[in-house]
């Protein structure tokens, strides 16, 4: 045998191919111009340089991950699906008000300041005459002449998809679905979003910037979907075999990914967390904190106990989305930010980014204005000879030039500019760290910090030294972590339905039923996508607060109508409301908003932890020297430059060194050490 | 030591990374929903003198940070020690905007030497008073409006003083959320010192107040550079308030003279009219945050707020005026004026700079109470809501819909968590068909938002502007008035005043109304293709279009080009 499987991450310049042998333990890894137009034109390219380079069938993968920008896209560059919106009649302000918004800075005075603007706008709002009550009972019938007249107009005006919402939906979901059935009567070919079915929530405004977003990129996504299991057929692969990353980290089959297009616009940077979560697991740092910087930004993600932060609600592209999802963080700055010098005189670094092109000064393709990777340049830290994986010739004099421009604003040289650069972003970067891990009631010091994407392993440790934090991990690839983590992470799909009422009398209210329907719709999925009906596993989950709260804190709920389970979940939630906020009111009552239920199937992994024979006494040898500069010393050290694949488990050295790869460089400090564990991570000590 | 550009943005970066560290800390372990849920607090780093270096949170929290840290300054002198915090929320000793907002002022020590201050504000939901909330249209001294602390020391090396606490017991109606929001709010100020301690530790104690006040001065030569840059002038805006807060028939003017000369502004109020009887008066800090907001807004929104608003403008504003009550003149119901003087100011403002001009927000804002002797759950409670206008037009888009105005927050309070909670349908909320400023650039719409109350209630309003509303600019329309009434169109119908307390029985329809933006710019210069589409979204009627902007619409919205040619006298 001789079985592969193979994840592919489509990202904004590359595609990324990691694939693993199953009998054999090998792998292999690729990276392919991203064709952003028709993202999967580099899915058959990366594919066919898998099998012509490891000589293997692609008929025979065992497995193949998919992570996808597709919906993002569509939804940062405004190309979504021509939809209409149904709501309950007399609320169009509901979804345009945008409650709860809470600019930043300037944003809270400026009078040009925006709320993100509906997807769907008002002259596509449809109103239904309806109205059902906060007890769920029907207060007015749905007039249904009326919603046979809008479903003549969606008709005549070719919409493309429909978003449903209607108030207490989730309580009663009858108006949306006996709507539904009358517009498809009219409109058979309609994709019709319903909100009991995509967020049955309480909080009407999320609930509907959810299902806008569904119905918006729905029909892109299906359309990808679709065309990308074709192309794919047609080179053998079994699309059964087709698996689609979520933002909540775990994988759903092709067949599913069109029902669930909200569930993709995490897709890409989800695959790292898996790949975080999984080596957290196998390598022995259950708490870690990802540092995954790439061109124009970075992610971060808090890894607690092998468990990666979730949030059942935030923005994505600044719309409201109430789905599950890892809680990744963005910094806005990569190693394409710009460097310049502000209104207040200060040099500021980012947010704007030079992009992939013209990209960096030394990059030689046309840039002038001085990056953080210009500034890596001229400190000595990157070979401008050898970027993006030794396919762009740059040229370090480009990035002098730009630097001493710069410095030439506030009276410095190239090189202290180029060190200021560094300094500033690294000291932004661990302000947004910090800030992150303090939210959640931690101390970085407990915190390992992993860092991937092409940049991370060049500024980990410096950040990390910032804020206390003394180990940094670098992974054998960590320019193809998230197609790795593709390969790292179970089938997982969350369902949620909100049934507002007082801990205390659960007992006697609708618990088992909810809890059974929500387990009934994953047992459905799980045969949709070809699985036994008792193959997931199921986890109950409660979404709790006090009473006059207005948001919830999610508790594991097993057994809750066991004896003592309600007295478990209750002393559960104020200990969890005291970590993350400090306090908790145990006398006072809880409600329960939420019902939840997290369904996971395993799939065959790519290990991480494989062991590798080990040389305690092997020395690592230089594959060259090179001036770099350091803040400590404030001079230039002549460092060794090592090929990471000239390293091997068990081998240490001290700083200042320099570790090149095809997919990234990692940066040793002079006060830093470098070991290489037994699964082949660079593990840096500060 | 010359700061460097690099150092002094990194030591930026960290002041700013440990003010939002503070008002997180504060937002996430107070204890009371109107702190958590309405954003009404902030946290902010002083130097010694009290004037902000930078804070997080409520931009017009700023004269209220300097006047409180003032009176703490002046009262305690050299009795600060390390470990104190001082509790203050009287708005005529310090610089509280109203009674409910209640400053934390923790000095910060380096070694044995005053460096700053670490502080926190954050508005209480009841410090006794006449009514729940503190705040009566009633009103008419400021010892109707709850308890006053002036400059105490709540807290010390030995912990919160028993005595302090034990007053707020006897004299707040919720004093548990009152006590539990203060000491989070001395917590936050103390993660704040302790960030400071690692920073002045790293940097120097000369270094750090080097860099307080050069982070200060670069905002301040900001301000300047942007005032240079404009001609000389003197301009003149009023505006004036519904009614002293008493007498429907005795409006209020508001007068504003702004004289800018060189690089110096200055916002002279004198000529405005003496202060009311009723609870609508600002003290001067309210009036200076304004006035500095509406500034700051149109001369560039990315100057960091602090102490050069101090520095860079001069107020004149004698005392015994609306913009600077005297004891005990009452002020709890002081956001709607506060929000006129901010809109004066732009207007004054864009009479000097008249390419910086935008429309003023819709005026209406305040909040909106019902009490009931049972909510859902069978126990007696209070449904709060905040009720906000929209943006006025700009030289280049629409005004934006439903903002909080001076503060550009949008406060949330879903429908399905209202009639969960409370015995009340909620039966409509929509954007207003012509409401909007018309204009090139049009103000957000109005809107409105109607409820049927189910059980017998005592409702508050306390707003502002039901009789006089905002205004267009540079040749933009005024927006609606805003207007609250009980039982409309029916024969129990009643208009309620601005400030207004009434019995609610059940089966009662209450309706608020707000007011959309003014409009920017003449209406006939509006791109027909954005009237259409005003119209094809119910914001603006056909009528409307072709009346005040001399569109002609098909009734399917489409432009009639010829038409609207001769209706524009361009064919």
């Amino acid at each position: 045998m001789n079985r592969w499987s193979v994840g592919i991450d489509t990202g904004g310049t590359f595609t990324d191919l990691a694939a693993v042998n199953h009998d054999t333990g090998a792998s292999f890894i690729a990276k392919v111009p991203s064709t952003p137009k028709n993202p999967d034109e580099a899915i058959l390219s990366a594919l066919q340089t898998f099998a012509g380079a490891t000589n293997s069938s692609l008929a025979e993968l065992a497995m193949f991950g998919h992570g996808t920008t597709v919906a993002t896209n569509a939804l940062l560059e405004g190309r979504g699906a021509h939809a209409a919106l149904l709501i309950t009649a007399g609320f169009r302000a509901a979804y345009m008000a945008r409650a709860g918004t809470r600019p930043r800075g300037a944003d809270l005075i400026d009078p040009f300041y925006r709320k993100a603007p509906p997807l769907i706008p008002l002259s596509r709002t449809y109103e239904a005459p309806e109205r059902i009550g906060f007890d769920g009972q029907v207060m007015r019938p749905l007039d249904e002449a009326a919603i046979r007249a809008i479903a003549q107009t969606l008709k005549q005006q070719n919409y493309e998809s429909v978003a449903i919402c209607f108030l207490f939906s989730f309580l009663n979901d009858a108006h949306e679905r006996l709507a539904a059935h009358i517009i498809r009567e009219t409109c058979p070919d309609i994709r019709i979003s319903l909100s009991c079915d995509v967020l049955p929530v309480i909080r009407e405004a999320p609930r509907i910037s959810t299902v806008a977003l569904d119905a918006y990129v729905g029909p892109i996504v299906g359309a990808y979907f679709d065309a990308l299991g074709e192309r794919t057929s047609a080179l053998g692969i079994d699309v059964n075999r087709l698996f689609i990353m979520q933002s909540n980290g775990g994988l759903m089959r092709l067949n599913l990914a069109a029902s669930y297009p909200n569930e993709t616009l995490l897709s890409g940077p989800a695959a790292g967390i898996a790949f975080a979560t999984e080596l957290a697991r196998t390598c022995g740092y259950p708490d870690l904190i990802t540092f995954d910087m790439g061109g124009t930004s970075t992610d971060t993600c808090l890894v607690r106990d092998n468990q990666a932060s979730v949030i059942n609600g935030g923005l994505i592209g600044a719309q409201e989305i109430g789905t599950s999802m890892v809680e990744i963080r963005t910094i806005g700055a990569g190693g394409g930010a710009i460097a310049s010098i502000g209104d207040d005189g200060l040099l500021k670094v980012g947010p704007r980014s030079a992009g992939a092109r013209p990209g960096p000064a030394c990059y030689a393709l046309g840039g002038t204005e001085p990056t953080v990777t210009d500034a890596n340049a001229m400190l000595g830290y990157v070979d401008a000879t050898k970027f993006l994986a030794g396919k762009l010739r740059g040229d370090a004099g480009l990035a002098e030039a730009a630097l001493r421009d710069l410095g030439s604003k506030i009276g410095i040289d190239a090189l202290a500019a180029a060190n200021g650069v560094r300094r500033v972003v690294n000291s932004n970067m661990a302000s947004a760290l910090r800030l992150n891990i303090g939210d959640k009631g931690c101390d970085p010091r407990d915190f390992a910090l992993l860092a991937f994407g092409g940049c991370g392993p060049l500024h980990a440790a410096d950040v990390a030294e910032e804020i206390g934090i003394k180990t940094v991990i670098v992974p054998a690839h960590p320019g193809v972590a998230c197609a790795m983590g593709l390969l790292m992470t179970d089938v997982k799909h969350a369902y949620a339905k909100s049934v507002p009422q007082k801990l205390s009398a659960a007992a006697a209210g609708p618990i088992s039923e909810v809890f059974a329907a929500l387990d009934e719709r994953a047992r459905e999925d799980a045969v949709r996508e070809g699985f036994e009906r008792s193959r997931p596993k199921l986890l109950h989950q409660l979404d709790i607060r006090y009473s006059q709260q207005g948001y919830q804190l999610t508790i594991d709920a097993p057994g809750l109508l066991d004896e003592n389970g309600l007295a478990r979940v209750r002393q559960a939630f104020d200990r969890l409301h005291e970590t993350t906020y400090g306090t908790c009111a145990p006398n006072e009552e809880a409600e329960i908003v939420t019902l939840r239920a997290v369904s996971t199937i395993p799939m065959p992994r790519l290990s991480l932890s494989r062991p590798v024979s080990q040389d305690d006494d092997a020395k690592a040898t230089p594959s060259e020297h090179r001036k770099a500069y350091y803040t400590s010393t404030q001079s230039f050290l002549d460092t060794p430059v090592f090929q990471r694949t000239a390293l091997r488990p068990g081998m240490k050295l001290s700083g200042p060194a320099i570790i090149e790869q095809l997919d990234s460089t990692t940066l040793i400090g002079p006060n830093h050490r470098l070991e290489v564990d037994a699964s082949g991570n660079l593990v840096i000590s500060i | 030591m010359q700061l460097d550009p690099i150092e002094l943005e990194i030591i930026k970066g960290r002041l700013e990374e440990a003010a939002l560290t503070m008002e997180n800390q504060l937002f996430h372990s107070g204890y009371s929903p109107i702190l958590r849920e309405s954003f009404d607090g902030s946290a902010a780093i002083l130097d010694r003198n009290g004037g902000v270096v930078l804070s997080a949170g409520m931009p017009i929290h700023l004269f209220p940070y300097y006047y409180s840290a003032r009176a703490v300054i002046e009262i305690w002198g050299g009795e600060m020690s390390p470990g104190d915090s001082f509790l203050i929320n009287d708005p005529y000793l310090g610089g509280s905007l109203h009674v409910p907002d209640t400053a934390i002022i923790t000095p910060f020590f380096h070694g044995d030497r005053l460096a700053g201050f670490c502080a926190s504000m954050a508005h209480k939901p009841d410090m006794g008073g006449l009514v729940v909330g503190s705040s009566s249209p009633n009103a008419r001294e400021i010892y109707h409006e709850g308890i006053q602390f002036p400059a105490v020391r709540y807290w010390s090396s030995a912990g919160p003083s028993r005595d302090i606490e034990n007053m707020i017991k006897s004299n707040s109606r919720s004093s548990d959320e009152v006590i539990g929001d203060l000491r989070s709010q001395v917590g936050c100020t103390r993660v704040g010192c302790s960030r400071l301690t690692e920073l002045f530790d790293r940097y120097g104690t000369e270094t750090m107040i080097e860099a307080f006040e050069s982070l200060i001065a670069g905002s301040e030569r900001r301000i300047r550079a942007k005032v240079a840059a404009m001609p000389d002038g003197v301009s003149e805006a009023t505006a004036t308030l519904d009614h002293d807060g008493v007498d429907v028939a005795k409006p209020l003017t508001i007068r504003l003279k702004m004289t800018k000369a060189a690089d110096a502004l200055t916002l002279d109020f004198s000529s405005t009219d003496p202060r009311a009887i009723g609870p609508v008066n600002l003290r001067p800090q309210a009036m200076e945050s304004a006035s500095a907001v509406g500034v700051l807004s149109l001369l560039d929104p990315t100057i960091p707020i602090n102490d050069a608003c101090r520095r860079a403008i001069t107020f004149v504003n004698p005392p015994g005026t609306i913009t600077h009550a005297v004891k005990p003149n009452p002020i709890n119901n002081y956001y709607p004026t506060l929000h006129l003087v901010c809109s004066v100011t732009q207007t004054a403002f864009a009479g000097l700079s008249p390419d910086r001009a935008v429309a003023p927000s819709g005026l209406g804002v305040g909040g909106m109470l019902f009490g009931y002797p049972r909510k859902r759950n069978g126990k007696p409670g209070v449904q709060y809501e905040l009720m906000c206008p929209s943006l006025g037009g700009t030289p280049s888009q629409d005004g934006s819909f439903l903002v909080m105005p001076v503060a550009q927050i949008t406060p949330s309070q879903p429908i399905e968590i209202l009639e969960t909670e409370y015995p009340i349908e909620v039966l409509r909320f929509e954007p207003l068909i012509d409401t909007a400023g018309a204009g090139k650039y049009r103000g957000g719409s109005g809107w409105i938002r109607e409820y049927r109350i189910l059980s017998n209630a005592v409702c508050t309003v306390r707003m502002g502007q039901f009789a006089h509303g905002s205004w267009g600019i540079n040749g933009g329309h005024a927006p609606n008035l805003a207007s609250c009434a009980i039982n409309p169109g029916s024969n129990k119908e009643d208009q309620l005043p601005i400030l207004a307390t009434r019995d609610i029985a059940p089966g009662d329809i209450f309706r608020v109304v707000l007011a959309g933006g003014g409009g920017y710019g003449p209406p006939m210069e509006r791109d027909p293709a954005l009237v259409a589409q005003d119209a094809a979204d119910g914001i603006v009627s056909i009528a409307a279009a072709r009346t005040d902007y001399k569109v002609a619409l098909s009734d399917d919205f489409q432009v009639d080009a010829k038409t609207t040619a001769i209706l524009r006298g361009i064919a």
